[in-house]
């Protein structure tokens, strides 16, 4: 234990003293609408939340398994109608060698997903390792782990990912091996202050009290409490992961041409923005509603985790509400 | 003329699960310098009654109905800008907790001159003196100085003091009190109430003192309001009120509270059930569900409410009558005591020698000198089979320390705790796993020590695929059994700890301590989450529970009247040192050491005649710092009665003949100090 965590003790009793009563603190209620009929509003907003997050994750699931069935036109086929405007026949327009934007758009999701995903599996897997266990081994280890960690953390991703493709070579596997080693120790980090935080919560000492041991406690205690940090770490990880991995390609060290890539396509069109605006704006705009559906869905998936605000758990939620707010006064 | 006028108030909160009422058809008077208590259990509506008449409601909520008049105005009609303008300077408030209500980033000085520059148009240093001869007024040490200070400089009392001089510094003619003393411990609380009651006859204010504690209302409110579930139950000048209550709910609340002066042999009168949610109430009497006085016209009809001499009120279709014994449920309720623990000096359950804990503290500098915080200096204490050994002290005393060594979640810094003859500190870890299952603990805050991602019956079962007990089919049953015996639904298993209330959380609780038949329960504030009448519920439950399985406890508790009725044996812990060791009744009725004593009269009696005979607290000052505690006796900071000597020799804990155990030099029961001095 550090001193901070030693230092604590007294606090803790000062924080129970200060506990005697806590069901009489008043809460003012979050209450997320206070409109005319809270019930039925929040409601549609949900619905309309699930429908878009469905519909999102539908067209990225297509998108990566079978894109031929969005995009009828090949990405790389150059065509005569070069540099034409949004319209019928090109839903996006041409670029300067007459390639569909709109097929080119959706097969460039390809590479900037994949090696997106793959780095952040990646990194959960790295990061969550290395978190527990800098949580949960001795002193000397942790700090150790740690300070490593905090070195890696000061370097920042693009150069990890510059230094990794100039020793191993620029191509979609590099991409997400920068990723995942950029973004563990962050991962890391975050688990870790987690795990010692989880450490010492009650539920976890009762554990020990009855004599669970620390593989037993960590496996029906800690990890299932992490989930959602974890839930929420990976999208909002994914969303930055799409941003790193467009930028790398962005500066030419992804996929080569003529494959359609969102980075790429989106340095191609920046010379012709004047002149051409659809070029690179399709590309940017998948770029970001890609980061967008990634953290909503983090938001999503962590409210359906917990079960305290479980969505999934309606029974639960409405009872507990009704205890927070009808009840106290 | 009263000053406050609150008739018919109403007030609704919309929420995502209806419209809900915490405030329904309330009405009361307080007079200018007139002390009004508003008492009730969390979910009263009592808060919200305070907070209606500051229009500081909660987002979604509104008044509905109802007038709230302040000194000839209507503050429901309000601008709020006007309304902005009454808050702080006409109507003052209070908070519970001053931690969370001063600004950490700003100094005590900045926020009192901030509180009296929006309402007076003075200067910066006008503003200052004045802010410094309000800190003066609330009996803040050094004033001038204090001004500097940021609210993490300040203890838990001063800071409540900061608290109150904001509050006080536009001299308001109202001043809500929510809970003012709750945060804090018993004899820094009995300082602050007599600061309030002080400052009230000197600035001609009146208080509206928001209140789950009849003890404190018993000691400084003129006239009591009961609140239940958002109604007003009962109003009566507080002591009319103590000495015949007629709402069977004040009766009720009254008899489940634990007194020092109660037979330890009875068991609570417990109410039984939860106070109602507060939608869509059917119009039936609110308590009627919980009442054993319930008739039939109780389901069906609303209250009305019912005045009666003297200006007390009440909603009772079938009130406790003062003339004439009604049935004396005391009587029903008498339970043969369980036989005393067998008390002779065979070979003890649990034996703590001479028991430190030292916390490190980070050091200031790198360079600098390790510093050390010395929870526990020294602790011996013997418990024995069956019986129930309290220990009682204020935060940071050490007690919870103590607990969470017995169960071996901190290892004492030296000493020794043994276990049915082992040395459990050198025991080596596999075995002290096994041990444990002996050794269980109920922590305070069961929301806390319940796994929020695991239904209750796989929380229950937990401690038992632990220890490898049984097959899944035994433990099964073991798990019906346990919900069985701690008196929840069968059906509890499958639902999650949050679904339910506080009372019945810590019944989870118990019922996974009693898991694995564990011969010690180590009880940390057992019931000091909870409201007064589940309180009672706990507590008949751990007494019967001790019965049925032959139980040691140890409970740990800030409250010496809980002690009293729970513990056979108390022992009395200052600044990690236990300075008074004996059987409750001894403790209680003759305190040798002069902190129990103290400790005893800052205790608030729920009892207007005696909490007023009182005389002032004795407890002064505060706690010293467990870094560098006192030489000598380390109560003798405090210690009216100190001597050289206490500051010079250490009093070792030791019985004297036919006197149970205490560390004093000077105990309460010899011969005065002069003499003493004078025979050393």
């Amino acid at each position: 234990m550090t001193g901070s965590a030693q230092v604590s003790q007294q606090q803790r009793e000062d924080l129970q003293m200060a506990d005697v009563q806590t069901t009489d603190v008043v809460v003012p209620p979050a209450m997320e609408n206070a409109g005319s009929s809270p019930r039925f509003t929040s409601m549609i907003v949900r619905r309309i939340a699930q429908a878009v997050l469905l519909l999102g994750l539908v067209v990225v699931l297509l998108v990566l398994l079978t894109p031929g069935l969005i995009a009828h036109q090949s990405p790389i086929a150059t065509g005569d109608n070069i540099l034409t405007a949004p319209g019928h026949a090109h839903l996006f327009g041409t670029d300067q060698l007459g390639r569909d934007v709109f097929s080119r758009v959706v097969y460039g999701s390809r590479p900037v997903l994949m090696a997106s995903l793959a780095g952040v599996a990646l990194a959960t897997v790295a990061g969550v390792a290395v978190g527990v266990l800098g949580g949960f081994a001795h002193r000397m280890v942790r700090a150790l782990v740690m300070r490593v960690v905090d070195v890696l953390l000061s370097l920042p991703v693009l150069l990890i990912a510059l230094i990794l493709i100039a020793t191993v070579g620029s191509g979609l596997s590099s991409i997400a091996i920068a990723v995942g080693i950029a973004f563990t120790p962050g991962f890391a980090r975050v688990v870790e202050s987690s795990v010692r935080k989880l450490r010492s919560a009650e539920y976890v000492q009762a554990a020990k009290v009855f004599g669970s041991g620390g593989v037993r406690t960590s496996f029906r205690h800690l990890l299932p409490n992490l989930a959602t940090e974890v839930v929420v770490l990976i999208s909002s990880g994914v969303g930055w992961a799409v941003l790193t991995a467009t930028t790398l390609s962005f500066l030419g060290l992804g996929v080569r041409l003529p494959a359609a890539d969102w980075g790429s396509d989106l340095a191609a069109g920046a010379t012709n923005l004047s002149t051409a605006w659809w070029l690179s704006t399709f590309p940017g705009a998948a770029i970001s509603l890609t980061i967008l559906l990634a953290n909503f869905l983090g938001d999503y998936v962590s409210a359906v985790l917990d079960p305290r605000g479980g969505l999934g758990l309606r029974r639960g939620i409405r009872s507990f509400r009704t205890r927070q707010k009808g009840t106290r006064a | 003329m009263s000053l406050l006028e609150v008739a018919n108030l109403r007030t609704e909160i919309r929420t995502p699960d209806g419209v809900v009422c915490p405030v329904d058809d309330v009405s009361f008077t307080v007079a200018p310098g007139e002390t009004v208590g508003l008492v009730g259990e969390s979910g009263s509506g009592k808060t919200m009654t305070g907070m209606s008449i500051l229009r500081l409601l909660p987002s979604g909520g509104s008044i509905v109905g109802g007038s709230i008049r302040f000194d000839g105005r209507e503050l429901a009609e309000l601008s709020s800008t006007e309304m902005r303008r009454l808050r702080g300077n006409e109507i003052a408030m209070i908070f519970q907790d001053p931690m969370t209500s001063l600004n950490p980033t700003r100094t005590i000085g900045s926020q009192l001159r901030e509180a009296y520059r929006l309402h007076r148009d003075v200067s910066r240093a006008d503003a200052k003196r004045r802010a410094e001869e309000v800190l003066g007024l609330v009996g803040m040490p050094r004033p001038r100085e204090r001004l500097g200070d940021f609210p993490h400089q300040l203890s838990g009392g001063m800071r409540q003091r900061a608290m109150i001089a904001i509050a006080l510094i536009c001299e308001p003619k109202l001043l809500i009190a929510d809970e003012p003393t709750t945060a804090l411990d018993v004899s820094i609380q009995a300082q602050i109430l007599e600061l309030l009651a002080d400052l009230k006859s000197r600035l001609n204010m009146a208080i509206l003192l928001v209140t789950h504690d009849l003890g404190v209302i018993a000691g400084h409110a003129d006239r009591v309001v009961v609140m239940y579930a958002g109604r007003v139950a009962e109003q009566a000048g507080t002591a009319d009120l103590f000495a015949d209550p007629r709402h069977r709910y004040t009766s009720a609340l009254f008899e489940s509270m634990p007194t020092l002066e109660m037979d330890a042999g009875r068991s609570l009168a417990a109410i039984p059930g939860m106070p109602p949610k507060l939608i869509d109430l059917a119009p039936m009497c609110r308590f009627a569900p919980r009442c054993r006085f319930a008739a039939d016209d109780c389901r069906t009809e609303d209250p009305a409410l019912v005045q009666s001499p003297g200006g007390h009120q009440h909603t009772c279709l079938h009130p406790r009558s003062s003339v004439g014994p009604g049935p004396d449920r005391r009587e029903v309720l008498v339970r043969v005591r369980r036989e005393a623990p067998v008390s002779d000096r065979k070979a003890p359950l649990l034996e703590l020698h001479q028991v430190h804990k030292a916390f490190p503290l980070r050091a200031d500098s790198a360079l600098g000198p390790r510093r050390q915080v010395h929870a526990v200096s020294g602790v011996s204490l013997t418990v024995q089979s069956g019986e129930t050994v309290g220990v009682v002290g204020e935060s940071g005393c050490g007690k919870t320390t103590i607990g969470r060594m017995l169960v071996g979640l901190d290892r004492p810094s030296s000493g020794s705790i043994s276990f049915e003859g082992r040395d459990l500190t050198t025991m080596r870890r596999g075995e002290l796993r096994h041990r444990r299952r002996n050794l269980q603990i109920m922590f305070q805050d069961s929301a806390a020590a319940l796994d929020p991602r695991m239904p209750v019956a796989a929380l229950i079962e937990e401690p038992l695929i632990a220890q490898r007990v049984g097959t899944r089919r035994q433990r099964r049953a073991e798990v019906a059994e346990l919900l069985e015996a701690v008196g929840l639904p069968s059906d509890a298993g499958t639902r999650y700890a949050h679904e339910f209330s506080g009372g019945q959380r810590q019944r989870i609780a118990i019922a996974r301590a009693l898991a694995l038949k564990p011969k010690i329960i180590v009880a940390d504030e057992p019931v000091s989450a909870l409201d007064v009448s589940i309180q009672a519920q706990i507590l008949n439950l751990m007494r019967s529970l001790q019965d049925r399985y032959g139980l040691t406890y140890v409970v740990i508790s800030h409250d010496l009247s809980l002690l009293k009725y729970l513990a056979d044996r108390i022992g009395v812990m200052y600044l990690g040192k236990l300075v008074e060791l004996g059987t409750s009744n001894e403790v209680y009725r003759a305190p040798r050491h002069p902190y129990t004593a103290g400790l005893i009269a800052t205790i608030p009696l729920p009892d207007p005649v005696r909490e007023r005979a009182k005389e002032e607290s004795t407890l002064g000052g505060e706690l010293p710092s467990a870094i560098d505690p006192p030489s000598g006796c380390r109560f003798r900071t405090r210690c009216p009665r100190a001597t050289d000597l206490c500051a010079q020799v250490e009093p070792p804990l030791q019985e004297s003949a036919g006197l149970h155990a205490v560390a004093c030099h000077y105990p309460l029961d010899v011969a005065p100090v002069d003499d003493i001095a004078v025979a050393v």
